[in-house]
This record gives C-alpha cells, structure tokens and sequence, in this order.
C-alpha cells in the first residue's frame, strides 16, 4: 500500500500510470484491505486507477499541475512537509536532514542528487514501506525484539511527521480539486497513516513484555 | 433542525417473525414504505447469523446509512463493519436495531408490530442526522488477544467511536478540564495547551461529549442531533399516537445483555442505545420529557461496566426526581431500574404511568448543552408553578456562587473560570463588580482554589430556578481607587483596605503611594 500510495504522488507520467493501473487491477482482487477502515477511499482508488484510460492521462497531469504547482512559490512544495511547517511558523529549513538521517539509519541508499527531496510525501511513504518491511521479515522470523523495534520506527515517524501534515496537504487538494482523483489519493494516505499509528499504537501495547502470548502456546 | 433526505436501506432478518411472538414482517415493510418513498427495504434470510448477506444487498440499494432489524445482537461487530466498507459505506452508518429483545417481547400482536415499526423510524431519524466518522474519530478494540500467530494473520479488530475536539471551539487554554476531568478511563490529557486524546485508554464511553460545556467534542453516532431526532420522533404523535410513550435508555453492553434474556416489555417503552450511561446528563434525563415523554427509564450495565458510573448516575436520576417531585410530583418519571432480574422484569412490564406535558413549542435539540438551561427549567416548571424554589443537591448541575464581605474583588476568581460565569466588570467606570451568572456555570470549582483569601468565595450545588431566570446577577460592588496622576484603575477600595490591613501600621508609607498611584506613576511620584 505505502509504495502504491508513494508512486500515486510523483509525476503522472504515462509509464508510471500504466504500472499503478496494472497493480491496482491485482490489488482490487485482494480483499485483506476491507478489514480496515481506510478500505473506501483505498478501493475507490485503485477502481479510480485501474480504469485510467489514455484520454483521462492528459487530464490527471493537469490535475497534478494545477494543484501542486500553481500558485506556490517553488513547483511541488505542496506535496513536502516543509511547506506545511513554514505556513504554521515552525521552523522547516532542519526537516530534510533529520529526514535524511532516518532513512540512512533504516539503510536506505540516498543519493545527494535526487529529484525528489526527502521531505516529500512519496519518499516519506517509500520509507515507511521499507520499515514495514523490515517489521514483517522480523516478526515472520520471530525476532521479537526487532519486530517490535522496526513498529516504534514507524509510530514515531507517523507521529512526527506524517500524521502532522497529511491532514494539512488533504484539506489543501479537496480544496484545489474536489472531485479529483488526487483527492481519493490524499484522503487515502491521511485515513492509511492514522490508522496505521493507531494500529502501531496497539501492537506495541500488546507486545509488551509479557503480553505476548507466543503462537506455539 | 434540518429533515435529511440520505437514501437509507432497512434490512430486517427474517427470523424476525419466529423470534419470541414473532413479527409480521410484511405489515413493517408495506408500512415503512408508505411513511417514506426514499427508504429501501429488503427482509433477508439469516442476516444477523450471515452479516456477509449485508455487502451484496447493499450494494444492489447503494444507500448511505444502512438499519439492521436482528432478532438479537449477536458478537458480530466486526463483520458487519467489514461488510459496511465492503459496500463502500461509513461502518459506523450502519445500525443494528434489535426488534428481537423489545418488540418481539410485546404480547399483543398490533402493539407489536407498531412497535417495530416506530423503533425502526426512530433508527432512520437517528442515522440520517448521523455525519460520518473519519478515522481520527475510530479507535480500535481488539476482540481476542494478539498472538504471533495473530498478528501475521492480521487479528479480529472492531472499530469504536472515539471522541475528537474541535480546537476553535475548546477552552483548555482558558483551563477548561472538563473533559479531562470527567473522562473515567483518564484518556484525556493536556498537551501544549491542547485537549489529546490517548486512543489506546479510550473506552468510547462519550462521556467527554456531555461533560463538555463549550460544543467542542465530537463524537459520531452518539451526537446531541442523532440522539434529539430519535427520541423527537419516538414520540412524534404521527407515528406514536397519543399513548403514553417511555424512553429507556440502554447500553450496548446492556442491550446485548437483554438480548440473551426473554423479557416482556409494556409496549410503550423504547429503547434508545447511548455508549454509557454515564454520559446521561440531568439535561439528557429530562430532555425526553421536555419531547413530551411519559417516562424515562435507565437499565445500567448489570456487569463490566467499565466507566464504573453508576454512583454518579444515581445521584443525577435523584436530582431529577427530586427536581419532578418538587415541581410537578411525579418523580417516578425519571427512574434506574433495579439490576436483580425480578425488579428488572417487573419494571420493563409496567405500563408508563404518566402521559406526559404538551409544550407549545419545541427545541431545536433539547440534548445540546446550550439548551440545558431551558430544558431543566421548561420540565421544572411545566405545570405552571413559580421560579421562587431551589432544590439543593450534590448531582445539582447549576450552582450559586458567593462572596463574602472579605471579598476585595481581586479579580483571581473570574481569571480562573473557564466559562466566563464569574467576570470582573467596570473598569472604565467608577465602580467595579464580580458578577456570576449561574446559567454559565459548569459547577468545576475552578474559582474556589484561585481565591486568595480564606473562606470568602464558596459554590453551592443549588438549582435556584429564580437565579436561573435572572441570569448574570452582582455579587460584590466596590468603588475604583484610581492612579492620582494618569486616572488609571489602581484597584477596588475594598482590595486597599486589605492591603492596609496586611500591611499594618508600620508600612503607612508604603501604603500611601500604593494606595494614590498606579504601577506605572509609582516611581514618578516618588
């Protein structure tokens, strides 16, 4: 979900759309989503994209153009968090670093000459993706303690920075476009990251100590 | 209030004509249909054993808000919420009536069917003024403990309402704890000035709702409008008549209870679900009589009740009872049914003794607290009696505050009130004054700490019907001593004198330039 939900925010090239549709027709036949509440605004999502025909392609890039770059100083600041921090006075200009330390120490490779800057909302999706992973490989293997350690990760970063501003950037483009697809996508990433630190916030709290109850008892 | 035309669908099990002396289905459905063209309506095999029944039925309707007519209230939460989001819907938009444990239980076959039916209207008033959940406004509960195994195969989860607040609104940086302080589960904090929440603690109890006197909590599904329109219409004559009608007020834990029992039930009482009990305000106790109501009946939680409220529900059913025994003699209008299983059956079985007062007019939401003053006193007066009474009770949720003569009307008390019931006015003036006014008051005692003085402020729980109706009324007036120099307020004469007083005779001085100027012309002067 996180890296579906990642790619549906970088540039709409006709490439990328066409992978997003075609995963999106696969993950539409995976109902393990409909047991959560985001489940709406996700399905609705991936119908939206799994219908993206080549007439709707023009159609979504104005879309992308008109809400994320018209208007605001720099192309793009919409979809960073620093954008938000700046508009509530706080200060913006230390994110990105603190951001960059965070995915080196999730051993993330991160090149000085990427695109997208770190703040931004795909490359905070793709690295939770990573950590999600990570807390995955740790609990199918029974390593407790790394699983456990790998989901504090997660919580803390949707905590800081995530769950702070994704509210923010979804009031921005129901705003900008109400009806639009980006709209869905906004409402699915703000509902996703608030459940999953609630979720976080639940599995921490009942693997905690001796609350685990191992699955071979 | 505003009539919403949302497209609700009614699916009722059709075990529902079996259960207890069963139900005829057919007169519900025709009825219903007649009542409301925007209603769909479908009777489906097995549905509260089957909640999968539910996703394809609602999508062949595609409505907004779903009713479920179930014989019972089987544990099967988290399947139909699955459903719900299957359907595309809010999982908190769809809501399980339970015909089986109330209207199936009436023994005569006419009253029982009006009675499903009028329960059944009152659930599509109710849904349809329910405005959706987001997902900062669900928590999740667990229904089985978390085990490895668990955990990889993602375990059984059931979404609750949780309450969120409404900053512009919330007065927690004016030291509003109201909140905070009522919620039983302490999963209420202050942070940076700012009301959060701590889900995991959260009980889903809407306690926070009612305690908050500033409108600033929401909590879906149990909002002052949803529970108004309900009732309002649970008593409307068009669909009710003009017999006697009861509002029983129910948990879910409770309605689950009673689901698994076999009760009679007198045919006028209904059931209205509210997440805990304790949330019942003296306002929400007698907001259905002021709907024209006949009875009010609370059934508490006879085990688990995780809000452990019922001391405090007793002593607020009291003050309702001694507020209808005083005005109208009739306190059995508000009533706790007992909890032993006789006293529970004999009191469902009663017929509702009274059949309530007419009012002229009606409230827009007799259950929003900017309504509880008229409610309280509307109910309070009904039969046409005076405001030259007061009843003095520990559940009073009015109080009187005053002062004393050793008041220097410092000002300390009306800076700590969080609702602005005590207020200092008249600075521009000659004269200065602590004003309360008990219909503002939230009886928090928040002034009674922020008084410098000893045993000079005090706060009584007293419903003073008079003082209610003459609103903000002057508890102290003292001349302003002003700056000799600039004419800025300095402070009250009373509040010199007792600077003096502390001072004693060997500060005269001292006294004498605090006493003449303000801070500023202070150094001036000397």
């Amino acid at each position: 979900m996180y890296r579906v939900l990642a790619s549906a925010f970088l540039f709409p090239t006709p490439a990328r759309l066409a992978e997003l549709s075609m995963i999106a027709g696969e993950l539409l036949e995976d109902d393990v989503a409909s047991r959560f509440p985001f489940y709406p605004s996700w399905s609705q999502l991936l119908r939206q994209l799994a219908h993206v025909t080549d007439e709707s392609l023009a159609e979504i890039g104005r879309i992308y153009g008109h809400i994320f770059e018209e208007g605001v100083p720099n192309s793009g600041m919409v979809l960073r968090e620093s954008h938000y921090l700046a508009i509530a006075d706080q200060a913006s200009n230390s994110v990105e670093t603190e951001l960059l330390n965070r995915y080196i120490n999730a051993g993330l490779s991160v090149g000085a000459g990427s695109p997208v800057p770190a703040d931004h909302i795909s490359v905070q999706l793709e690295y939770l993706s990573v950590v999600c992973e990570q807390e995955a490989i740790s609990w199918g293997s029974g390593d407790v303690l790394a699983a456990r350690r790998s989901a504090r990760v997660a919580r803390a970063f949707l905590r800081k920075h995530l769950c702070w501003w994704m509210s923010r950037m979804e009031h921005h483009v129901t705003r900008a476009a109400p009806d639009s697809w980006y709209t869905t996508a906004a409402s699915t990433v703000n509902d996703f990251a608030h459940h999953e630190r609630d979720f976080l916030n639940v599995i921490i709290e009942c693997t905690e100590g001796s609350r685990v109850i191992e699955s071979n008892s | 209030m505003a009539v919403s035309t949302k497209p609700v669908a009614i699916l009722l099990d059709a075990d529902l004509s079996r259960t207890g002396n069963g139900l005829d289905l057919e007169i519900i459905v025709s009825r219903l249909s007649e009542i409301d063209e925007l209603l769909e309506i479908a009777v489906i095999d097995d549905l509260e054993r089957n909640p999968d029944q539910l996703s394809y039925a609602v999508a062949e309707l595609e409505p907004e808000r779903v009713i479920l007519g179930l014989p019972g209230l089987r544990d099967r939460e988290p399947e139909i919420q699955q459903a719900a989001r299957e359907a595309g819907i809010d999982q908190l938009g769809i809501w399980p009536v339970a015909l089986g444990v109330f209207s199936c239980r009436v023994s005569d076959a006419d009253e029982r069917t009006d009675h499903a039916l009028l329960s059944l209207i009152g659930a599509i008033a109710r849904v349809r003024n329910f405005g959706g959940s987001r997902q900062r406004n669900l928590r999740l509960e667990r229904t089985t403990d978390f085990s490895l195994q668990t955990l990889l195969s993602l375990p059984e989860i059931v979404y609750r309402p949780a309450p969120t607040v409404r900053q512009d609104r919330c007065y927690a940086a004016r030291g509003c704890r109201q909140c905070v302080e009522n919620c039983p589960h302490n999963a209420l904090g202050i942070a940076d000035g700012q009301v959060r929440l701590r889900k995991q603690d959260c009980a889903s109890c809407g306690i926070c709702l009612t305690a908050c006197p500033h409108d600033a909590i929401n909590f879906p599904s149990a909002m002052p409008a949803e529970i108004h329109s309900q009732v309002h219409t649970l008593l409307d004559e068009q669909y009710a008549g003009a017999d006697a009608r009861g509002i029983l007020f129910v948990c879910p834990n409770t309605m689950r209870n009673l689901a698994r029992r076999n009760f009679e039930l007198a045919p006028g009482w209904h059931a209205i679900d509210v997440p805990c009990l304790g949330m019942l305000t003296a306002q929400w106790l007698l907001a259905p009589l002021r709907l024209g109501a006949g009875a009010v009946g609370l059934v508490p939680c006879i085990t688990d009740c995780r809000s452990g409220r019922i001391d405090l529900l007793r002593q607020r059913v009291s003050y309702c009872q001694a507020l209808l025994r005083d005005g109208w003699d009739m306190p059995e209008a508000v009533q706790l049914a007992p909890t032993g299983e006789a006293g529970l059956r004999s009191f469902l079985n009663d017929d509702i003794a009274f059949a309530g007062f007419a009012f002229e007019s009606e409230p827009d939401n007799a259950f929003d607290y900017r309504e509880r003053i008229d409610v309280v006193m509307d109910v309070a007066l009904a039969d046409g009696a005076g405001t030259d009474w007061t009843i003095t009770h520990p559940a009073s949720p009015f109080a009187m505050a005053r002062t004393t003569d050793g008041c220097t009307l410092c000002g300390s008390c009306a800076a700590a009130c969080p609702t602005n019931a005590l207020q200092i006015k008249g600075d521009q003036t000659s004269e200065t004054s602590l004003t309360f006014d008990p219909t503002h008051c939230v009886v928090c005692e928040a002034c009674l700490p922020a008084c410098p003085e000893p045993n000079v402020l005090s706060v009584s729980q007293v419903t003073d019907f008079g003082q209610l109706e003459a609103g903000r009324t002057t508890l102290r007036a003292d001349t302003i001593r002003r700056c000799e120099r600039c004419g800025s307020k300095i402070s009250s004469d009373r509040m010199m004198n007792r600077i003096a007083e502390l001072l004693g005779e060997e500060h005269m001085g001292t006294m004498n330039v605090i006493s003449r100027y303000c801070t500023d012309c202070r150094s001036l002067a000397s």
